[in-house]
């Protein structure tokens, strides 16, 4: 198979609509077909060509290269393949994937695998706010999934986030994981305060204690929890396994809430 | 029949065993006791999801809903019931049947789901901590009733081959050997004198009834044990049969085997047969 890349050779000041250029259609339309593709620039519409080089590669991953960081929807509502995107991507990259394979070798913006229902996202670098969280208009945020960053996070990552994985290496900005309604979110580094505010269930699971919790979290004490290890091995099947959980057991101090709401929810901090 | 396996562990391969065991007890023929089931094999830490001493277990029945009915109850009575254990699919193909799927209600509302990857997890609060259990196990189609019959020239002898064949046999996988130690000595016939009665003893082999019954016994003959294994495909019934008959036969005749045959039935028990010259061919 005769991958594509796009490079790009004309900057623009206004945003760029990149939801087109999935893998599958890059994967099935001519190059020339490609290049004549309409893509929404700010209010108005220009054709790909006009914008990036369009160039064949080996191998059977789509390559993009920005050379800004004003690409939004790369990748949004992609369902297969593989697509790299050599540098930084702008706001909602990956929004509605439902599978795929999408890297980013740079950072990324704001709602990155907005409302993600299957699929995985991996981003080398930063990322802005509400990784996960739902699109405007829609009720729920991630509903399936994985999500790795490697850098840290902005406000509110995995709000609303209702099944999946968010594995996020870095440090995580305040109220994460808000009104989660289940799922999976962990933080390697530091988090901000108030995670969990309003969650009805799911699990925030943190290396360090956060800066603060909400007054709605009780403290459920130290407990063995055997999911983590199933957790544990989802991870490593996933390559993705922090090194540092490789001699953790399965105890985790753990918090219950958010009592104002459900209160099904739970902050665990490995013991 | 139908089959399912699933896979138990606990903090320690003891107490993985203690619940195996409790919960494949009473589970010799489905004629008696709804469904059979035994332990296929003990399973290290490194393949079991959580990383714990794990114990693999067949159960067979004769239908879906009877194979289910049987699972729950005995899931939520011997494994939930025994300290640190959890419990997970071990067949992830097939029709699936509820294993964590209606036990969680024990956890009275405060159960919480967990899904990883593609598996949910049921995780329900109990007095030792958390009782894991995945939502469903699969259930594939099954072999049940192989058998052989080990004809001795005392019971001693026919005993004591049985032992090693069971050893051996129990070193295949997907077979189980549900009766006690893996040995019948009550094989039995199908059908009786008493209409209400599914199966009566094999006259034609008890020692004691040469002379009286038409008996496929010679008179040297003191004892006959049988050896009945269930698998989850014919092929895997013929190999352990293979090996288990290879394993008695192997001290020779002087060790006081003098045959080895097999319950034929008239062909009237179920649509598998083995053959003994074909098994071991």
């Amino acid at each position: 198979m005769t991958a594509l890349m796009l490079e790009q050779c004309a900057q623009t000041t206004q945003r760029l609509d990149m939801a087109h250029l999935s893998p599958k259609i890059l994967g099935q339309a001519s190059i020339g077909a490609i290049q004549r593709m309409p893509l929404q620039l700010g209010r108005e519409q220009v054709q790909v060509g006009e914008i990036f080089n369009v160039i064949p590669t080996k191998g059977d991953r789509h390559i993009i290269r920005p050379c800004a960081d004003n690409l939004d929807r790369l990748g949004a509502g992609m369902d297969a393949g593989e697509l790299i995107v050599e540098g930084n991507a702008g706001h909602y990259l990956g929004a509605q994937m439902t599978g795929g394979r999408l890297c980013v070798l740079g950072r990324a913006g704001d709602f990155a695998a907005s409302a993600l229902s299957e699929g995985l996202v991996d981003i080398e670098g930063d990322c802005g706010s509400g990784l996960g969280a739902p699109p405007p208009g829609h009720m729920h945020g991630m509903s399936g999934g994985f999500v790795r960053i490697r850098g840290n996070c902005g406000p509110r990552a995995g709000e609303r986030q209702r099944r999946g994985i968010i594995l996020l290496e870095g440090d995580a900005g305040p109220e994460a994981g808000a009104g989660m309604i289940a799922g999976t979110l962990i933080v390697l580094g530091s988090t901000e305060r108030d995670p969990g505010r309003e969650m009805r269930r799911g699990t925030l699971l943190f290396e360090q204690m956060p800066a603060s919790l909400p007054l709605t979290f009780n403290d459920n004490g130290v407990q063995p929890l055997g999911f983590l290890a199933i957790l544990r091995g989802e991870l490593e099947r996933l390559k993705s396994l922090p090194q540092s959980w490789r001699e953790k057991g399965v105890f985790a101090r753990r918090f219950v809430g958010d009592l104002a709401c459900a209160g099904k929810g739970e902050v665990l901090v490995w013991a | 029949m139908k089959a399912t396996r699933i896979l138990i562990t606990a903090i320690s391969s003891r107490w993985a065993y203690e619940a195996a065991e409790t919960m494949t007890g009473f589970a010799t023929s489905v004629i008696g006791c709804g469904v059979e089931s035994g332990i296929e094999r003990l399973v290290p830490p490194e393949e079991t999801p959580d990383g714990r001493h794990g114990v693999a277990v067949l159960m067979f029945g004769i239908s879906g809903a009877d194979l289910a009915k049987h699972l729950e109850r005995r899931v939520g009575q011997c494994v939930l019931t025994c300290p640190t254990t959890a419990v997970f699919a071990g067949i992830t193909e097939g029709e699936p049947i509820p294993l964590g799927q209606n036990l969680r209600y024990f956890g009275d509302g405060h159960q919480i789901s967990k899904k990883i990857g593609s598996r949910r997890f049921w995780r329900i609060p109990v007095l030792d901590g958390e009782f894991l259990a995945e939502e469903s196990t699969g259930r594939t189609s099954a072999v049940g009733g192989g058998n052989f019959l080990v004809i001795g020239s005392s019971l001693e002898a026919a005993l004591q081959a049985c032992e090693e064949a069971v050893v051996a046999m129990r070193r295949c996988r997907n077979v189980i050997m549900p009766f006690p130690g893996g040995i019948v000595r009550s094989g039995s016939k199908v059908g009786s004198k008493y209409p209400k009665l599914m199966a009566s003893t094999n006259d034609a082999y008890c020692p004691t009834l040469r002379g009286t019954v038409d008996s496929e016994l010679d008179t040297g003959v003191s004892a006959v044990l049988e050896i009945v294994v269930n698998g989850l495909t014919s092929e895997d019934v013929s190999k352990a049969m293979r090996a288990g008959i290879e394993a008695a036969c192997a001290s020779g005749s002087d060790s006081g085997i003098l045959r080895i045959a097999a319950g034929n039935y008239g062909g009237k028990l179920g649509q598998f047969h083995f053959r003994l010259h074909e098994v071991l061919a």
